[in-house]
């Protein structure tokens, strides 16, 4: 019979030094959040299918794990953190009209198509500010992603922050049906230029709302020449709200020293009606894919019955990681240690020595060399992260030691 | 200075877009010895890299940021569905997406009665049939030579690109419907666009130049 040993399409096992890197990145993004005074919140992996569908999450039904309980009760495995979040914030903290700061670790469960080398359970980690809805609080959040990105070491990456309620404002302006704009989103979304001016020529848009919509998805880059010309564009007072307040984001964020990531592109919308105000996304080399993403939603905690406007992201740990690693940014893994080999007759000693290192937090291998080739060995002490070694063998009363004891770094 | 990659779809599109390529000052010389065996070309003074790869992998490869540019038509595009800015639309290759058959298959397209659909676009198929007619149809994928279904009996009509419509008229068949017009188009990868702005924004306004003087 053929063993089986391999995992499902979608699903890894994570183990040795690269596992424990990531466990490593995952302390140090926790480690920020709680720098920022948010507080560690666990959902189940299952919850009803309601809590995520449609208007309440960013992931199709039909992407979703679905099964059923005894009572024919439609549950998914979570696709995506923020909607359980909301639900927890309405559920437990009702009776607050002050801030609340969430975060929250985790996996989630996509049910991608195949053989796009995407995984189905990605580690997500992210922060919701429930109950805040100033441009400080905004500022908080887009700090506090940066921060967390210097803190596990990387230097090149941009947040590119955009408000959809400059588009927002145009369109309701121009009265402007749900089906065309659903279209000149998609279009300026992919920054479709061609396409978005079929579109507008078929749907007899002129004059100055065409040309705004024309440069929207050009309107990206450096915050000062996209606010200025952003301004030129247009009269439409919605769209102009939102520029001043991209203003006073961005004078925000140079009080926290973190302006030189930051770029704007107004031509970001997302692609559901989910964000009601600014939006972001932050990428760096290494990875196609963006590495964090959130935004603005002040209408999804109503649903719950709560009136909370919020803000909040989720980064995808596995393509951080991934990005790590190819920048070749060293990731401190799994402690040095010391491997004792001992023969059994010398085990007192070996175990005295053990406990006195375990008790200085330096990590120790026991390895009873009866048996033991050399190479084996070696390539113990190499799969171990294993700094020095020291021998008790039989018949001797010295201890060959290998290697300096490793210093305990924590 | 990083390499900026540049994927393209093997074939005649391939040597246009060099030209266009070539009239804005980028150009490989290691891509232009017609007996070359190499993979991937490179042009170190300018910091680009190119590759040659099938039309339906382009769009692949641009998704992932293993190009970062990428130029391919836009049936492609269309039918792999991928997370990529379309930037710039090369007005060369131009064709459109039809449904083909028999002149007596046009009926068959009225009544959202149940046809079998042979095509190498499933993907557009099923869209077109599915959200805009709203027929239901039994999709078969082909790989080519794909009006040989309908001669043969293996499917009512077929979703295909039509260029001349020579192929077609010679076996018999008809354009019964047009799906989209396609042409060949520039894609980038959402990440690479942020990260290198300049140097892509400069290579697409320098080419869009390049389209409008070759249009007129």
């Amino acid at each position: 019979m053929q063993q089986l040993l391999h995992t499902p399409d979608g699903v890894r096992d994570y183990y040795g030094e690269e596992y424990a890197r990531k466990l490593m990145l995952c302390d140090k993004i926790r480690e920020t959040f709680r720098l920022y005074g948010y507080q560690d919140i666990m959902t189940p992996v299952f919850e009803y299918f309601d809590i995520f569908n449609a208007e309440r999450g960013t992931i199709p039904s039909r992407h979703m794990y679905k099964l059923f309980d005894r009572d024919g009760e439609t549950l998914v495995l979570r696709p995506d953190f923020t909607p359980a979040i909301a639900r927890c914030a309405s559920k437990y903290f009702a009776d607050t009209a002050l801030p609340i700061r969430l975060s929250y670790l985790g996996n989630t469960y996509v049910n991608t198509l195949g053989y796009r080398g995407q995984l189905k359970e990605t580690t997500q980690a992210g922060a919701e500010l429930v109950g805040e809805a100033s441009v400080e609080g905004n500022a908080e959040v887009l700090a506090m992603i940066i921060d967390l990105f210097r803190a596990v070491g990387l230097t090149e990456f941009q947040i590119e922050v955009g408000d959809v309620r400059y588009f927002k404002g145009l369109l309701k302006e121009a009265g402007i049906s749900d089906d065309v704009r659903a279209q000149l989103r998609t279009c300026i979304e992919n920054k479709n230029h061609f396409g978005l001016e079929e579109i507008l020529e078929e749907n007899h848009i002129e004059g100055q709302l065409a040309r705004v919509l024309t440069r929207l998805p050009h309107l990206f880059g450096s915050p000062e020449e996209i606010l200025e010309e952003a301004e030129k564009l247009t009269s439409n007072t919605v769209a102009l709200r939102a520029t001043q307040r991209l203003k006073r984001l961005c004078a925000c964020l140079k009080e926290y020293g973190v302006s030189k990531y930051i770029t704007l592109d107004l031509g970001m919308l997302g692609l559901h009606e989910y964000y009601t105000g600014i939006i972001f996304k932050g990428y760096t080399y290494g990875t196609g894919d963006h590495i964090v993403t959130g935004g603005r939603y002040d209408h999804l905690l109503e649903q719950f019955g709560r009136e909370a406007p919020s803000i909040g992201f989720g980064i995808n740990v596995d393509i951080l990681q991934q990005a790590l690693t190819s920048q070749h940014i060293p990731m401190q893994g799994r402690r040095p240690a010391v491997l004792i080999m001992f023969d059994s007759s010398r085990f007192a000693e070996a175990a005295v020595k053990a406990r006195e290192l375990r008790s200085q937090k330096i990590p120790v291998h026991m390895l009873r060399m009866k048996g033991m080739d050399a190479a084996g060995i070696q390539n113990y002490i190499h799969e171990n992260h294993v700094v020095c070694t020291l021998e008790y063998a039989g018949g001797r009363t010295d201890i060959v030691q290998k290697g300096e004891v490793p210093v305990c770094d924590i | 200075m990083r390499y900026l990659t540049i994927a393209l779809a093997k074939g005649r599109l391939a040597k246009t877009t060099m030209k266009y390529l070539k009239e804005i000052g980028i150009s490989c010389p290691e891509m232009e010895d017609p007996d070359t065996r190499k993979l991937v070309f490179v042009n170190d003074e300018l910091g680009l890299k190119f590759f040659l790869s099938k039309p339906s992998d382009v769009p692949t490869f641009v998704e992932y940021g293993a190009a970062d540019l990428g130029v391919v038509g836009r049936d492609t595009i269309l039918e792999e569905n991928r997370k990529l800015y379309e930037v710039l639309d090369l007005g060369v290759g131009k064709c459109r997406m039809c449904v083909c058959g028999p002149a007596e298959a046009a009926e068959r397209l009225k009544h959202h009665e149940l046809i079998r659909v042979a095509t190498k676009y499933p993907a557009i198929a099923r869209d077109y049939f599915y959200n805009r007619k709203h027929q239901t149809v039994e999709i078969i994928k082909l790989n080519g030579s794909v009006e040989l279904a309908p001669i043969v009996g293996l499917a009512d009509v077929i979703v295909d690109i039509v260029e001349t419509g020579g192929t077609l008229r010679e076996n018999g068949l008809d354009v019964l419907e047009v799906i989209t017009e396609l042409s060949a188009k520039v894609v980038v990868n959402q990440v690479s666009m942020k990260m290198e702005q300049d140097r892509i924004s400069d290579i697409i306004t320098r080419l869009r130049e390049v389209v409008r003087a070759h249009s007129k």
